[in-house]
């Protein structure tokens, strides 16, 4: 019965083989069908490559200063106007989106790092480091986020390293409980077993087995994270502790356009950061969801 | 978890967004800010004054202490002021007025015995009659040793007090002092009430300071919930007569903009106005603004620790290299003075002929070049080897000070000096610039100036170690001249002395003197009576009423 | 060293000669870990105090309903966990101790297919990464030679060799056990421990997969450890069968002896619950076991099956009983023998 029986295996597998799809592009296909992400992409898109090219494309000098000219209307020298002190909004908004996006993407990047080491060695060895490391992070968490990120700021005096220092440092936790728990499954799946029969180490297991498939979560929230910062970066340019002028960052052209006059004179100017913070923070949450959805194994698993 | 909290912040800020645009609909008025003169009087009395009505005070700054002999905020003193009366008050001309007593001060001639007769029938707002004996328990305070008060230092002069009858007090001096009428004006402690705690304690004593303070001014302190609001009623038997108003609330606000936009919603009737919101006041129909030269200057304070400012020419060109005039008509909208001195033209002893610095750079450069100061390769200026640049520092909330950190960066910038705008909170700030630290390059920040225009405070080299002057100014005629200047009686011969300081403060420029500002205050239509002093922001309440 | 090893100890067998694998009292407890600390509080005795051997060649089956510690006997052989007591002897060697670094080279000896398909196999990895990683892990061969042996094996297992690239999520639950059946054949062990891998598939695939593994057992002269947890599995293709009840071996005997013969309470009510596949064997009566399986965390005392036990008496809820042999190959664990 053996034979011609795997033939007939052969044959069935033989007929899918035309329209095999590759993990990637399933995600790829999965994640091109959320319209509102795609949408997301784009705009991020946009926006980073404007902030980059900033230097080559900011019409202005963004820290030039022109007191005769405060608050100006957008115009054809001043496209989105000037700011209370006569500098040129536009290229302000380009410079302080590179300030902004650092902020958050290095800030994530510092708390997806530290928070997936720690989840990932609390989970896969459990026991009396699981229980210290969690304990350590229930402490971190038990403090009010918002009020320990004003005193260490405060305290630290703000700057934009202070700012993804301070950053990273209190928000890897939700990132470690999350690879935590991943592992904690992960580790018993079966081919992780199988993974250890054939002598596979545990570095190896960790990173080359379990991460790949723990990191699926993690970009997600690491996504959702990045706006997360540059809405705290603003949040903290509030009570002046953001980015220091008179370099730009969306957070403090916001605050320094906090006033009733401001408001009532000259809307443009609080108007385009806060447009920008609205518009790249949406951007990195519908990203997310979209990835939330491309990324779910048992989407990719059926 | 994290998407849920960055959702909230987000939809904050547009709820934020859309209170602004929603409350500022309406398109401005397009007014010249600039015609709008000082001094405007803006309460033309609409008929008899009338009793009755409440009127609500519109405030940021939360009051620590009720009690004139120990509060160092002006949000306290704010209160103190409708809660106590003194002998004497200052009036908007900045005389020294009578108030408990009947009349100023009988001096005698060689000027040590100051002698006051007081209004009989003066009450506290408990019903006893305030004395000569309350008075005297009130200034041995300041002469007692176990006094932990800031003001001990204002009354070196005074020897003794003593109350010749129930209604008499005399003032014994050890040398003549020509600013003791200004002293004269401090809150009047009721004895029946505090004779018994002993004065060391009486700093801490919360059952008068906070709970219950009982004065003889205008106003009977009723409840003060911290955070939202502070009330006080109408003393009924107050000796100038019941005020018109059966009371006056203060209402606390995070910050300026909440306050506009109190005062817009009619929420509150009054608050002192920042500058860069004239033009949105303005727009209010329902709002008068009423405007005055205030007692005050703001500076750039200078750290003549630091080797950078040791030299007077580049202290001038610094000066020279800052457009004050430039800064006073766009930042500060026209709504101020550029300062030569550290003396307000308000004051008798004003001097408008000394040197000044008006803005030219070309100048600056020179002077740096004489202090031997070049460019270097980056254009940025060098000595022996050594870049020109610095901090310089601000407390944040003030938004003007902030912004011109920023832009004398840039005017500084342009002759090749490199400047750091910083700022840090209140607190630390001062912890920072002040003894023992003077750990700071540059300060921008402001003097209310002291009735009396003696020096001392500020520019004596004594007062480096411990006191106000923490640029480390010395000058050995400054020092005289701030020792003897309080013993000249005449005020004509006082005047001239203090003007020689004014002009050689002026000449070396330990600060860069900027402006000296006006006080704007919003006030409700329907507020009438209302003075505006130069100094005290709670000046003659009883006199003001509501026209409802 | 290994040749004096293997006669000083304790054998259950009589010839040790042909004996590939050696379990002595075998133990496996589980802590129970509870409060902020995380400290003990008790333990599941998973596997306690199990014995038995494997000869060259054979297929050894183990059952017993689920949760009585069959799978923890498997992965405590193999290493994956870390026994609390007993010995391994694989080859006459003890290899209860060792440590990971000493044990690689046993872990291409001994290999594991397991009972998930679905989970047995990375779902990030093409197949033919998954069939390589034994090489990489254990640097052998060239990368061409890799790839030949891959595709060999995939052969082997049934599959078209040109499957390599694609992702498990390709493959249905059949073709996974195949690759998971490759990927332990690729260090070429001589133990193979398949935990139920055949009972997570359609009864139609069974005996595809069945066969598949028969063939290779010849083919590579394969010795097989066949857990499963109802005899009917078991019976066409073990040699030999023990039988296991909460962490206990109850009965070890031949597969023909075991069947016709069944001496332990629990053995003949497991037998009765088989499906019959011949008339004749209708006519025994089913015995239905009362009550639930205790919990292996408080396991009764004496012998464990008591509770259930239609047979017991007084002693057996006092006194464990042995396990020894009634006849030659014929091991019970019964006070009803004594
Ligand atoms: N890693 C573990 N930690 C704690 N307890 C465990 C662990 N693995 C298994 N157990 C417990 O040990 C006992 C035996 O489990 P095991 O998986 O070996 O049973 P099994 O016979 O394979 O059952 P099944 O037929 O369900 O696979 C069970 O009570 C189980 O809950
Ligand atoms: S020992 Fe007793 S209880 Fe256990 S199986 Fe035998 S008869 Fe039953
Ligand atoms: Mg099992």
């Amino acid at each position: 019965m053996g034979k011609p029986e795997n033939n007939v295996i052969q044959q069935q597998s033989d007929q899918t083989l035309g329209k095999r799809r590759s993990l990637l592009s399933i995600i790829v296909a999965k994640f091109m069908q959320n319209k509102l992400a795609v949408f997301g992409l784009f705009t991020l898109a946009i926006i980073i490559t404007a902030c980059v090219l900033a230097p080559w494309i900011a019409p202005h000098d963004p820290n030039f200063q022109n007191l005769r000219n405060r608050l100006a209307p957008p115009g054809p020298e001043f496209w989105l106007g000037t700011d209370h002190l006569g500098r040129d909004l536009f290229s302000r908004l380009l410079h302080g989106g590179q300030v902004s996006l650092t902020v958050g993407f290095v800030a994530m990047l510092g708390a997806v790092s530290i928070g997936t080491t720690i989840g990932a060695i609390a989970g896969f060895f459990g026991g009396r480091v699981d229980a210290f490391l969690m304990r350590l992070v229930d402490v971190i968490i038990s403090f009010p986020n918002i009020f320990l990120l004003i005193t260490l700021v405060a305290v630290l005096e703000p700057s934009m390293e202070i700012l993804i220092l301070v950053f990273a440092l209190l928000s890897w936790t939700g990132t470690s409980r999350l690879v935590r728990g991943e592992f904690l499954t992960l580790k018993n799946r079966e081919f992780v077993l199988a993974a250890r029969t054939i002598g596979m180490s545990n570095t190896r297991i960790i990173f080359g087995q379990i991460l790949p498939s723990a990191m699926g979560p993690v970009i997600v929230a690491a996504t959702l994270a990045v706006g997360g910062f540059i809405l705290a970066e603003s949040t903290l340019s509030f009570l002046g502790l953001g980015i220091q002028p008179p370099r730009a960052s969306w957070g403090n052209m916001l605050t320094y356009s906090q006033s009733v006059t401001i408001f009532r004179t000259a809307v443009w100017y609080p108007t385009f950061p806060g447009l920008m913070i609205l518009i790249t923070v949406l951007c990195f949450n519908f990203i997310g969801d979209g990835l939330r959805d491309a990324l779910d194994p048992r989407v990719v698993e059926k | 978890m994290k998407a849920t909290k960055s959702i909230f912040i987000l939809v904050n800020l547009i709820f934020m967004l859309f209170m602004f645009l929603t409350a500022c609909g309406t398109t401005p008025e397009d007014t010249d800010t600039a015609e709008r003169g000082a001094d405007e009087e803006v309460d033309e009395p609409t008929g008899d004054p009338q009793y009755g009505g409440t009127i609500v005070l519109g405030t940021s700054g939360e009051p620590v202490i009720f009690n004139a002999l120990y509060h160092q905020d002006s949000a306290s003193a704010d209160v103190t002021d409708l809660i106590f009366a003194g002998l004497t008050y200052t009036d908007e001309s900045l005389e020294v007025q009578p108030h408990i007593a009947k009349d100023n001060a009988e001096i005698s001639d060689d000027g040590l015995e100051w002698t006051f007769e007081l209004q009989e029938g003066v009450l506290f707002h408990d019903g006893e009659e305030l004395t000569a004996h309350d008075v005297v328990f009130t200034y041995n305070i300041f002469l007692h040793e176990d006094y932990t008060g800031p003001r001990a230092g204002s009354f070196t002069s005074l020897e003794s007090v003593e109350a010749v009858d129930d209604y008499t007090v005399k003032f014994t001096l050890r040398e003549p002092d020509a600013r003791f009428h200004t002293l004269t004006g401090y809150s009047i402690l009721p004895e029946h009430i505090l004779g018994d705690v002993p004065i060391g304690d009486l700093e801490d004593y919360n059952e008068f300071n906070i709970e219950n303070p009982i004065g003889a001014g205008p106003f009977k302190f009723e409840n003060w919930d911290p955070g939202q609001s502070l009330s006080l009623v109408a003393h009924e038997d107050y000796f100038e007569g019941r005020p018109y108003l059966d009371g006056v609330t203060f209402r606390f606000a995070s910050d300026s903009n909440a306050l506009v936009l109190l005062l817009e919603t009619g929420d509150i009737d009054h608050m002192i106005a920042p500058t860069s919101e004239l033009v949105a006041i303005e727009t209010y129909e329902h709002v008068n603004l009423s405007s005055t030269l205030a007692l005050r200057y703001d500076y750039i304070g200078w750290n003549l620790q630091n080797p950078l400012f040791e030299d007077v020419r580049v202290r001038q060109a610094l000066t020279h290299a800052i457009d004050r005039q430039e800064i006073t008509e766009t930042v500060l909208e026209g709504q101020a003075e550029v300062a030569h001195a550290p003396v307000s033209p308000l004051s008798w002893a004003y001097n408008e002929d000394v040197a000044r610095f008006d803005y030219d750079p070309d100048r600056a450069l020179e002077l740096l070049s004489e202090a031997g100061w070049e460019p270097g390769e980056d254009g940025i200026l060098e000595k022996d080897g050594e870049k020109f640049s610095f901090t310089i520092l601000s407390n944040d909330g003030n938004t003007t000070r902030r912004d011109i950190g920023i832009i004398v960066q840039q005017y500084l910038g342009q002759i090749g000096i490199e400047v750091k705008p910083e700022q840090m909170e209140w607190g630390a700030f001062l912890d920072k610039i002040n003894p023992p630290n003077y750990d700071f390059d540059a300060i921008v920040l402001a003097w209310g100036l002291a009735l009396d225009p003696d020096p001392s405070a500020i520019w004596h080299s004594k007062e480096i170690e411990n006191g106000l002057n923490n640029i480390s100014y010395r000058n050995d005629r400054i020092d005289e001249i701030s020792d003897i200047n309080t013993t000249i009686i005449d005020q004509d011969e006082r005047a001239e002395l203090l003007g020689e300081a004014w002009a050689i403060l002026a000449e070396e420029q330990p600060y860069t003197f900027l402006y000296y500002p006006n006080q704007f205050v919003a006030l409700n239509r329907d507020v009438q009576g209302f003075t505006h002093h130069p100094r005290v922001d709670m000046y003659k309440v009883n006199e003001w009423w509501l026209n409802r | 060293m290994t040749e004096t090893l293997k006669q000083e100890k304790n054998s259950i067998t009589q010839d040790k000669s042909d004996v590939l694998l050696e379990v002595e009292g075998l133990k496996k407890y589980f802590p129970v870990k509870a409060g902020l600390l995380q400290k003990t509080v008790g333990h599941i005795k998973a596997v306690d105090d199990v014995s038995f051997a494997i000869k060259k060649g054979e297929t050894f089956g183990l059952v017993g309903e689920s949760g009585c510690g069959k799978s923890t006997t498997g992965r405590t052989l193999i290493r994956l966990y870390e026994p609390t007591d007993g010995k391994i002897l694989f080859e006459g060697k003890d290899i209860s101790g060792l440590n990971e670094k000493q044990l690689k080279p046993y872990r291409k000896d001994i290999q594991m297919v397991f009972q998930d398909p679905y989970s047995s196999l990375n779902p990030r990895k093409t197949v033919g990464t998954i069939l390589e990683e034994p090489f990489r892990v254990h640097k052998l061969y060239s990368k061409a030679e890799r790839k030949e042996r891959v595709e060999h094996l995939l052969e082997k297992v049934g599959l078209n060799p040109d499957l390599r690239n694609r992702y498990p999520h390709e493959f249905s639950g059949g073709q996974r056990q195949r690759i998971g059946i490759a990927r332990a054949l690729t260090l070429n062990p001589k133990l193979i421990i398949g935990d139920e891998p055949v009972s997570a598939l359609d009864v139609s695939i069974q005996s595809q997969v069945l066969n598949i593994m028969d063939d290779l057992q010849k083919d590579f002269g394969l010795t097989y450890l066949f857990i499963a947890h109802d005899l009917g599995v078991v019976k066409h293709i073990s040699d030999r069968i023990g039988v296991m009840y909460l962490g206990r071996m109850m009965e070890v005997a031949p597969k023909r002896e075991l069947y016709s013969n069944p001496l332990h309470p629990y053995t003949q009510a497991l037998l009765s619950a088989v499906p019959k596949s011949h008339p004749s064997e209708v006519k025994k009566e089913r015995i239905i076991l009362k009550g639930d399986v205790p919990s292996p965390s408080n396991p009764p005392t004496g012998c464990v099956f008591h509770t259930r036990c239609p047979k017991a008496m007084d002693h057996c809820k006092v006194e464990v009983p042995k396990l020894q042999e009634l006849e030659p190959g014929h091991f019970v664990a019964c006070h009803l023998y004594n």
